[in-house]
């Protein structure tokens, strides 16, 4: 199978005068053409970090790839020139952000802020690309006549949908939307949702949809990965991880939220806290909160273990240490 | 019986803020001293003030004898001579060591702006304070003021007042004070109303603190921080505008040597002596470059979120 | 657009009302007796009663006030005590070389202080910041007259290369607005440029610009066009603020240079005296540092058009910390 996105072993740090942030540890993910694939976790666990390192918008300084590859279309993105970057950046790949509240420029007019991505990479004359960019607006259901205004004289849901057109503009192959609902009211979240699902269906995208909502992940994705102290604990296509969730965190996530069809009468949060990224702790990071947690697991980090084709797991109860696990 | 148990609570309470404000204030000083640059200029502050007392002192233990002989009696014999061992920084144009009228004007330079800050600093606190507290047409009338006072050039200001009351020390103080007061005033206002609706405020009046208690008690321990700030860069400005005024001949009068009026006389003498312009306009440089550096490290340490 | 210009002249008025007022009444309330200083010290008490009736010396201050605005507005800024010259085309004649040398200054300041200062934000932690810092500082606590005292010793008398004093005509004004303009204009560059560096390392990591960047834009696009238009808010600000700094500050670099302008003969006049010449040439400084923050002001709805809604929504802001933000910068 072809994947268009492809992470081995990615590590991010930011380096700030208290001490190195170890934001995302040797991370390996894909993503396969066409599909999408929801990355899951706690507000903190490096999924905006992860994502923003695709596009390679993580600033030196502080914060810098310090190791690994990121795949794209065969072509190493950590290792092309600026330039080459900035050619995939909107045209090939791109992102829409988590905050749409921040993520306009509040001193230009939404029309020049789609426009401008537009004749960033296609050829075409300024009225070809104002052109366009109302197309693109009618696309997301925002009257054209309103390209000359500022963000201001918009409302969240509004703007969320200028961020989708900017992100759109040049159909691009691969989307990254970050938590794209998190800042919208309930109800605008599905129609905002809605409109991705659609337009990616008609542009043929592939999406990695960054969320801690597991019901949007279920909605939207064939495939998903669950995050954790910038690591990948369990991945896999969304049965695996959804029917057959094997991780004590994947476990732990779907016994804190309700579920319809079963009835409980108390929902079971995970205690404790995500470790301070700054200060992680030695060997399986999610040791402190595990129940099941044993003394291997305090100082060896647990390896990548393939359940059945596609599902990973990383934890000691799976891999080559399971009997001394067990054993124990 | 209630009121008196009110009235512990509001001791709790303000006691943990004092705690918190205490905290505070330490770990203010703990950045504060990571900042190299700032405390080298606070220690050199600190030298340049000890040197101001140190000659006031002598004047008093001599009766200003010293004073009188070295920096301001003229010895005309030896004008412009140049830096040597003898006079480090040389003689000026009427033969005085510049280095002595340096030290000298220490007083002129540093304490009176040190002086007319603190005078503004206490109107425009007192100023700030009841235009916060008040609120309402008070603080209407109170701020239209000052906006009216910050509508004006600072130096203009500076000048039209010296040009209306006639040079002297005092006319000078005034001059630089007024200008400041506004700035005191807003910031002082500014903390005043955010903390005015504070619970353990409410508390105090609740047990029947009166308005000036709450004021000088509560609320301005609570301004202190961006108050300190604004002073140290206010007496760097003070410096420099009591500089320029005697440099016009509207501030300090020679023969006092006051550091911008020893410019006074050096236009003229430019051909002649390189070290009578260069010497005291340095030491107002590396004073004012000290103060703004303490100001910024002031900053800093008592606001981390500023920091870029 | 109109309209708001409109709205912020009408609030200009009371602005106006009030400096005015504050500039007469510090310098009306002035100790000795002006009719002395014009009739000399042998004059008779009759013509000296005489004198201050036709000075209306003897009403009230708000009377006094309100017959110096009717005369000024009527054009009569009122006669010299010394020399009997009428103070208006006295003022006008100087006002001009003001006008260009402040111009001159911030033009200085602004084409020094801003590219700087956006080169120090990019380039944050390298070796250019950490020099562009260090000059920073020392330039603001530069003392404006001793820098222009350098300037002379150094380009006057040691190269020889500029005019050391005067206003060149035609082609000589260039030359002998160099010197003045430089001293000026730095200290006004240093904190413009300090300024410009903050304001630029807070819009840098706004989260618009990573939305610019995952556009695909070129980094000198997103310079110009992102993070320094969103940085210019506090920039138009410093630089208003600082034109006020230098008009206070004109009155030295003038004296310095000798450069015929309103700072130096209002000096003079108050070295002379001579009351309603100080009054006159300050009003005129006075009006000029306010017409510069209406400037300032329209220039904010230009920039940013949150402003401009806000004006038509409410009709009004506050103002008037200006000098706040400067030494906080």
């Amino acid at each position: 199978m072809d994947n268009i996105l492809d992470i081995k072993d990615l590590v991010v740090r930011y380096e700030t005068e208290d001490g190195i942030v170890r934001a995302v540890n040797s991370v390996s993910l894909e993503l396969p053409k066409g599909a999408s694939l929801g990355l899951v976790g706690e507000t903190g666990a490096g999924k905006t970090t992860l994502a923003k390192s695709v596009l390679r918008l993580i600033q030196w300084p502080p914060g810098k790839i310090a190791g690994g590859s990121i795949m794209y279309q065969g072509e190493d993105l950590t290792a092309i020139s600026e330039d080459a970057m900035c050619k995939i950046r909107g045209k090939e790949i791109s992102m829409i952000f988590q905050d749409p509240m921040t993520a306009l420029n509040p001193v230009m007019t939404v029309g020049k802020q789609i426009s401008e991505a537009i004749a960033a990479h296609e050829n075409v004359s300024s009225e070809q690309a104002d052109e366009k960019m109302r197309e693109m607006l009618t696309m997301v259901g925002i009257d054209p006549e309103r390209a000359g205004e500022y963000p201001h004289q918009f409302s969240g849901g509004m703007k969320q949908r200028v961020v989708i057109a900017i992100a759109l503009a040049c159909n691009p192959r691969l989307l990254i939307a970050d938590e794209p609902t998190t800042a919208l009211d309930v109800t605008i979240q599905a129609q905002v949702l809605e409109l991705i699902k659609n337009l990616r269906s008609r542009l043929g995208t592939s999406m990695l949809l960054i969320t801690h909502d597991l019901g949007v992940v279920a909605q939207n994705c064939e495939y998903v990965a669950i995050m954790y102290a910038g690591e990948i604990i369990e991945k896999g296509s969304l049965r695996d991880v959804f029917k057959n969730g094997l991780h004590p965190y994947t476990k732990g996530l779907f016994a804190s939220i309700p579920k319809l069809n079963e009835d409980v009468d108390r929902l079971k949060p995970i205690d404790g806290l995500m470790p301070d990224p700054a200060n992680l702790p030695e060997g399986c990071k999610f040791h402190p909160r595990c129940s099941m947690a044993k003394e291997i697991c305090r100082c060896q980090i647990p390896e990548q273990t393939e359940i059945s084709p596609g599902h990973m797991v990383c934890c000691h109860c799976f891999g080559s240490h399971k009997d001394a696990w067990k054993g124990e | 019986m209630e009121a008196n148990a009110l009235k512990n609570n509001t001791a709790e309470v303000g006691r943990t803020e004092q705690v918190k404000a205490r905290s505070l204030w330490a770990d203010a000083v703990r950045r504060f001293k990571k900042n190299k640059m700032a405390v080298i200029s606070l220690i050199f502050l600190l030298v340049l003030a000890g040197i101001g007392v140190t000659t006031l002192v002598i004047d008093w233990a001599t009766d200003s004898s010293i004073y009188d002989e070295k920096v301001i009696d003229q010895n005309l014999m030896q004008r412009f001579e140049a830096p040597s061992k003898e006079h480090v920084l040389g003689l000026d144009e009427f033969g005085r060591d510049i280095l002595l009228r340096i030290l000298w004007g220490t007083r002129y330079s540093l304490f009176m702006s040190i002086a007319a800050v603190l005078a503004a600093g206490i109107f425009g606190v007192m100023i700030g304070a009841v235009a916060g507290y008040y609120g309402g047409r008070v603080d209407n009338v109170i701020m239209r003021l000052m906006d009216i006072v910050l509508s004006l050039p600072y130096m203009l200001l500076a000048i039209a007042i010296v040009a209306a009351l006639g040079p002297g020390l005092v006319n000078v103080l005034i001059s630089i004070a007024i200008g400041y007061i506004p700035e005191f005033a807003r910031i002082t206002r500014a903390s005043v109303m955010t903390i005015r609706e504070r619970e353990f405020i409410e508390a105090a009046k609740a047990v029947g603190a009166s308005d000036m208690t709450i004021i000088f008690r509560q609320i301005l321990p609570n301004a202190m921080a961006p108050l300190i700030v604004e002073a140290t860069m206010a007496v760097a400005g003070a410096i420099l505008s009591i500089a320029g005024l005697s440099f016009l001949g509207l501030g300090i009068q020679p023969p006092l040597p006051e550091w911008g009026a020893m410019l006074t006389n050096a236009r003229g003498y430019i051909r002649d002596a390189w070290h009578i312009t260069v010497f005291p306009g340095l030491a107002i440089l590396i004073t004012i470059l000290a103060l703004n550096i303490i100001g910024d490290g002031l900053r800093d340490a008592l606001d981390p979120k500023l920091k870029n | 657009m109109h309209k708001y210009i409109g709205k912020r002249l009408l609030m200009m008025i009371p602005v106006l009302i009030g400096v005015s007022f504050l500039v007469f009444f510090i310098l009306a309330v002035s100790p000795g007796d002006p009719t002395r200083m014009i009739l000399g010290q042998q004059a008779s008490e009759e013509s000296i009663q005489a004198m201050r009736e036709e000075l209306g010396l003897d009403n009230n201050l708000f009377v006094r006030y309100f017959n110096y605005m009717t005369d000024v507005f009527r054009g009569d800024f009122g006669t010299s005590w010394k020399t009997q010259l009428e103070v208006l085309p006295q003022v006008l004649g100087y006002f001009p070389n003001t006008v260009i040398l402040s111009i001159a200054g911030i033009l200085v300041a602004i084409l020094i202080g801003v590219p700087i200062g956006i080169l120090s934000a990019k380039r944050q932690y390298t070796w250019v910041d950490n020099i562009a810092t260090v000059l920073g500082l020392i330039g603001v606590a530069m003392p404006n007259f001793w820098l222009g005292l350098l300037l002379v010793m150094l380009f006057s008398v040691n190269l020889g290369w500029l005019p050391s004093s005067g206003m060149g005509e035609g082609a000589a004004l260039l030359p002998s607005l160099i010197l003045p303009a430089l001293t000026i204009g730095t200290g006004c560059a240093a904190s413009i440029m300090r300024m410009t560096r903050s304001s630029m390392l807070e819009s840098m990591r706004q989260d618009y610009i990573d939305t610019a960047r995952a556009k695909g834009l070129k980094e000198g696009y997103i310079t110009r066009m992102h993070m320094f238009k969103n940085a210019l808010i506090p920039i138009v600000t410093i630089i208003g603020l600082q034109f006020g700094m230098l008009l206070g500050g004109a009155a030295l670099t003038e004296t310095i240079f000798s450069w015929p302008g309103l700072g130096r003969f209002m000096i003079e006049s108050i070295k002379a005296k001579d009351m309603p010449m100080v009054l006159g040439s300050a009003m005129f400084l006075a009006l000029m540092y306010s017409v510069v923050n209406l400037l300032v002001d329209i220039l904010y709805a230009y920039v940013d058009p949150r402003i401009k809604a806000q004006y038509h929504s409410m009709g009004g802001k506050k103002r008037g910390s200006k000098r706040f933000e400067k030494q906080h910068s």
